[in-house]
């Protein structure tokens, strides 16, 4: 690698994704892709390969993420041995349900330094000998080149401040954990990731009142803070000509309404996040949705199931002895 | 001051406390290693209890879940190492853990927050159920549980 063109790098690289380098040198990091493509035949002499990759160049390789081009049709088995010598997954994996590409990308929460040398090492097999199985894999990530640098480094200036100051004012774009102001737990208190879900809700095309109420009781053990919400619709009847649309009005049992009028449920809010802050249902509350079936035609029933996706909060540390 | 999660990325977690590193790690199960999650389902007729079973060398910190199944029908209830379950009731795998709008290769991951604690040799336990009108047979449930091993670093 040229000398001459990493300082240039350095000079006009931004400082969005570098490394913190100590004073007095800088890190140039520049985009790398490491492919592997691997094509079983029809019946293949043998229903696994193994391929291994040493990391090549003159600079450490930063590992970030990790591609795989698959189809519906993709039967193959995957397991990653990385440059530092332990394995990404506990067993051979389904590779559709390892990594996929674009946003489904295997994305490493921290990047895997992996030094000119190491190895990466992929093991394959072929779960369906009949056809021809295809694919490719992508290690992304950069070559880091540290260097000596007139630049600062870790020296304080001016133009080293961020361009958005904390303040009220500050950047509404940005995201909340970048303010420090996430949905962190408050001292003294427990969170539990939980799904609340109501029993399946019928509801008769030909009744006469189309309209009903679903709730959901919440334990007395713990608040529960709303964070998402989702509704499934069973299939319904085969004699249901058209299942209609669900509109729905959410509430709970302090008085507060989450709308203020009914909306198609399904296809508006399933899997909607609440915004702005937490939907807190105290503990002992219920949650209701008042239900009204538009559209049905034929004959039957149709079904209608809510879940409530959140965190139960408790003032006491889960584990800790009476 | 309140802000909107609309922009919340995943896997916005605190660093490894002092003292420990975390290294990224998935456990997956499927019928070869966990033979419960080929087994067929009858109607009204739960597998219950299915043990994941953890390794030994370092806490788990989990973080995701995905559960990929040839299986429209099947409902899932997991339950923590610590015995906490994390629903009330039975989550149909396509409602639940598939990410929204997720339905080609390569499946994203739902991600739990706030993370679980899960220690070494923990056991995490999953029941299966049929949710549909008919037996379930053959089916092919896989389980890939996300998060790091967290190690603590010699004095």
């Amino acid at each position: 690698m040229d000398v001459q063109m990493l300082r240039q790098a350095d000079q006009v690289l931004s400082k969005c994704g570098r490394s913190v380098t100590p004073a007095g040198s800088s890190a140039v990091c520049l985009e790398r892709r490491i492919p592997i493509q691997v094509v079983f035949t029809a019946a293949p002499g043998s229903t696994s390969q193994t391929i291994t990759k040493e990391i090549s160049g003159e600079t450490t390789f930063l590992l970030r993420s990790i591609s795989a081009t698959s189809s519906a049709a993709t039967a193959l088995l995957i397991q990653i041995q990385l440059p530092d010598g332990r394995f990404l997954l506990s067993n051979l994996a389904d590779v559709l349900t390892f990594a996929g590409y674009g946003s489904w990308r295997w994305l490493l929460s921290e990047e895997l330094e992996c030094p000119p040398g190491t190895k990466i090492t992929v093991t394959l097999v072929d779960q369906n000998v009949l056809v021809a199985q295809p694919i490719m894999l992508l290690f992304e990530g950069a070559d880091r080149f540290l260097l000596r640098s007139a630049r600062p480094g870790g020296q304080r200036l001016a133009s080293d401040l961020p361009r958005y100051r904390r303040s009220p004012n500050q950047n509404i774009m940005a995201p909340c954990w970048m303010a420090g102001e996430g949905p962190a737990t408050p001292a003294g208190y427990s969170d539990l990731g939980f799904c609340y879900v109501s029993a399946v809700f019928t509801q008769s095309v030909t009744a006469n009142d189309l309209t009903g109420t679903i709730s959901l009781p919440i334990d007395w053990g713990s608040d529960f803070l709303c964070r998402r919400l989702g509704f499934f619709q069973p299939p319904s009847d085969v004699t249901v000509t058209a299942p209609g649309v669900f509109l729905g009005r959410l509430r709970d049992s302090s008085g507060y309404a989450l709308m203020d009028d009914y909306v198609d449920i399904v296809g508006l809010l399933n899997g909607a996040p609440l915004p702005g802050h937490d939907w807190r249902i105290a503990r002992g509350g219920q949650v209701f949705l008042d239900v009204q079936l538009a559209g049905a035609t034929g004959t039957g029933n149709v079904y209608l199931q809510v879940f409530l996706f959140g965190v139960r909060r408790s003032n006491f540390v889960r584990g800790a002895a009476a | 001051m309140t802000c909107g999660r609309f922009y919340r990325p995943q896997y916005a977690y605190p660093p490894a406390p002092a003292g420990f590193r975390d290294e990224m790690f998935a456990f997956y199960f499927d019928a070869l290693s966990v033979p419960a999650l080929g087994q067929g389902i009858p109607v009204g007729d739960p597998i219950r209890n299915i043990p994941l079973q953890l390794h030994r060398d370092a806490p788990f910190i989990w973080r995701a879940t995905s559960v990929l199944s040839n299986q429209t029908g099947i409902g899932v209830q997991l339950q923590g190492p610590s015995g906490s379950l994390l629903s009330s009731d039975f989550e149909p795998v396509l409602q639940s853990f598939f990410p929204s709008g997720t339905l080609g290769p390569g499946f994203g991951l739902v991600t739990h927050e706030p993370e679980i604690e899960c220690p070494v040799s923990g056991v995490i336990l999953i029941t299966l159920a049929n949710l549909s009108a008919a037996p379930i047979v053959d089916p092919t449930t896989k389980v890939l549980l996300l998060g790091v091993k967290r190690w603590r670093l010699k004095r």
